[in-house]
């Protein structure tokens, strides 16, 4: 992961920083090292970091700087306290697109989803609970039910809750986000954004450390692309200002499902789990909420 | 006291906080309305195609879109087929206020046209002032005139009887016969007829005609219909083609912006008069011509939808007062459970 560029003319200048992110890391890291040559970057995922944590801790002194997400350092128990030159740098979460997306578990582990990785729709998992068939769920994909779900008003707490994060981190967003907005859906699900907005937190944090950023249109490629993308529900989309679809993109293939092949996908995965449940905390609510709005409608 | 008289004004009155500030789909023109429309209240629609949302939106929120001209005797396929329901009664697009004040002289005036019928090339008949109405054509010119009578007595109903009239400022630029000045929607030959420089000419209306005729139009609206409120909005879409010898976006400038004009002269002079800025929603700087499809001239859904959210929110009952479902947030402190594993973080090293 270590980078570093021989006959660089400003090598003697360069800083070295660490960054410790989530799957956001190599996307991060690429715009900090794009945007400011001074800046000599090793990052770490949490898988990464995990393989490799005793000897990152034993150097954390020759580090300029250390940026570290929030979630990261306490989902794997990173001790950093009292080092003055860490800055905390959220990840970028944010639901207003997808209102639908969670994640479930099955034996206590996240369980893949019809994408792939976790992700999973709280309306065909909800149905599957309540008995619902395949043509039945499919039917539950509609502007009434979205609305009583509250699928349309997630944009201003979920505006306020990432400007408000990035606050208290000493980081203003909110005219990034402003921008973000204007060109079409900022993140392919609620925890993979498009590498734009990852350069434009790389540039607040760049100037933060008093650095120069440079001036280029140059994007590094969008890694999380590859990852599944959730569709922006077409109804949900047009309150949003953006076009909207039901075809899903699954992990590693640029091969889009429509929303019968994802439900079929997604009761065959409901149906062969192990006690498939809502087990992970944050998505308690939006899936009780949906499974007792399906129990009405049905 | 040192204060400028910018100060302490409200959000909307400064860029940075109504426009550039805010996401574009929040974006609301809308400071106020002079009226609302009730759900019993008969709203009628006429000019250019924006009114057609409009109608539309209002149907499916069942709201009451009057149409005095509705085809009832007709099966569904066929009253679609001739444009029923289209607008209030079958006139087609009204693109001028020319037309708009002439077809109201025709319902109240007897007003006739000197060249009412034109013929088609394949020998069918259509009429000089609705020519794409009936897409089949008329056998002959007298089935062509006896079809007018109906209909002006339908929409000389809709001036009188609605409660709320919306008409879409269109176009400037129009066509017209040279004997009694009468205004098509479509120049002579395009859809029958034919063009002859004796009997017809262009014209580009300007901001003093477009006024006069309008301004006519709705004093004579007043004086037949007391209680009518009228809602003006001015199309989006730009000139499709030009007569004029100049560039075709320098043309639609022109004719938008005199539009703009005799909408917002007839707003500022009577208090029954409304404007509503769907023309702003659309064509604003601030939505990177999101709202347009890749010809630059088509509206797409995304756009309307932007301004009916805002024409229901501010005219109707739909929104205001009602309590929004809440979402099901997933609270940040418990974010760390959204999480990439290894396997899934293994894919997107690339």
């Amino acid at each position: 992961m270590r980078r570093v560029k021989e006959g660089h003319p400003k090598l003697q200048e360069h800083k070295s920083w660490l960054l410790l992110f989530n799957c956001q890391a190599q996307g991060f890291a690429n715009c900090l090292t794009l945007l400011c040559p001074e800046i000599q970057v090793e990052y770490y995922d949490p898988p990464s970091y995990r393989r490799n944590a005793e000897a990152i801790m034993s150097r954390l002194d020759s580090y300029d700087r250390i940026l570290v997400a929030p979630r990261v350092e306490r989902s794997q128990n990173i001790e950093l306290t009292g080092r003055a030159n860490v800055w905390r740098v959220p990840s970028l979460f944010f639901q207003a697109y997808h209102p639908d997306l969670c994640y479930l578990s099955t034996t206590g582990l996240l369980s893949k989803g019809p994408l792939g990785p976790h992700y999973h729709s709280a309306i065909a998992f909800s149905a599957f609970c309540r008995g619902l068939n395949e043509q039945e769920t499919a039917g539950l994909y509609r502007e009434d039910v979205y609305e009583a779900l509250g699928y349309f008003n997630y944009w201003d707490r979920a505006v306020t809750e990432l400007v408000e994060e990035f606050a208290s981190h000493g980081i203003d967003i909110r005219e990034s986000l402003v921008n973000w907005s204007r060109g079409g859906p900022f993140m392919h699900t609620i925890n993979h954004p498009r590498i734009h907005c990852l350069r434009d937190v790389a540039k607040a944090v760049i100037r933060r450390a008093g650095l120069a950023v440079n001036d280029t249109d140059v994007l590094p490629h969008d890694n999380l692309a590859v990852a599944p993308v959730y569709p922006v529900f077409p109804e949900v989309g047009s309150r949003l200002g953006v076009r909207g679809s039901y075809l899903f993109k699954g992990a590693g293939s640029f091969l889009l499902k429509g929303l019968q092949e994802f439900i079929s996908a997604s009761i065959d995965i409901s149906r062969n789990a192990d006690a498939l449940t809502p087990s992970v905390p944050g998505f308690f609510p939006m899936l009780e909420k949906t499974k007792a709005i399906i129990e009405v409608i049905k | 006291m040192n204060r400028n008289p910018y100060q302490g004004l409200p959000d909307h009155q400064f860029w940075r906080r109504a426009v550039a500030g805010i996401e574009p789909f929040l974006f609301d023109p809308v400071t106020s309305t002079k009226f609302t429309i009730g759900r019993n209240e008969r709203v009628a629609t006429a000019g250019s195609c924006f009114a057609q949302h409009i109608s539309n939106r209002l149907v499916r929120h069942g709201f009451n879109y009057y149409v005095p001209e509705a085809g009832e005797q007709l099966p569904e396929d066929q009253r679609k087929a001739l444009n029923y329901g289209v607008f209030s009664a079958r006139f087609g697009n009204l693109y001028t206020t020319r037309q708009l004040l002439q077809l109201f002289q025709e319902c109240f005036d007897g007003r006739t046209a000197a060249e009412a019928v034109w013929q088609r090339e394949d020998g069918r008949f259509v009429a000089a002032l609705r020519p794409q109405i009936t897409p089949a054509g008329y056998s002959s010119e007298d089935e062509v005139l006896a079809e007018r009578k109906p209909h002006l007595a339908a929409v000389r109903r809709m001036f009188e009887d609605c409660d709320i009239f919306v008409f879409t400022l269109g176009l400037t630029e129009s066509w017209r016969s040279r004997l009694d000045g009468t205004a098509y929607p479509l120049a002579p030959g395009v859809s029958g007829g034919g063009f002859d420089p004796e009997r017809h000419e262009f014209v580009n209306l300007d901001v003093m005609e477009v006024m006069a005729d309008l301004d006519e139009f709705l004093r004579r609206l007043k004086g037949v219909n007391p209680r009518i409120k009228v809602i003006l909005t001015v199309s989006p879409v730009p000139l499709v083609a030009t007569y004029e010898p100049r560039n075709v976006l320098v043309a639609t400038t022109y004719s938008k912006s005199v539009l703009r004009v005799a909408a917002e002269t007839a707003y500022r002079k009577y208090d029954w008069v409304d404007y509503f800025p769907s023309y702003e929603i659309i064509t604003g700087n601030y939505n990177n011509s999101a709202y347009y499809e890749a010809d630059y001239r088509g509206i797409n859904a995304i756009g309307v939808d932007h301004a009916m959210r805002c024409f229901l929110a501010h005219y109707t009952d739909i929104g205001a007062g009602k309590a929004k479902p809440a979402a099901a947030f997933v609270a940040p402190t418990s974010n760390d459970d959204v999480i990439c594993d290894e396997e899934a973080i293994e894919q997107i090293r690339v």
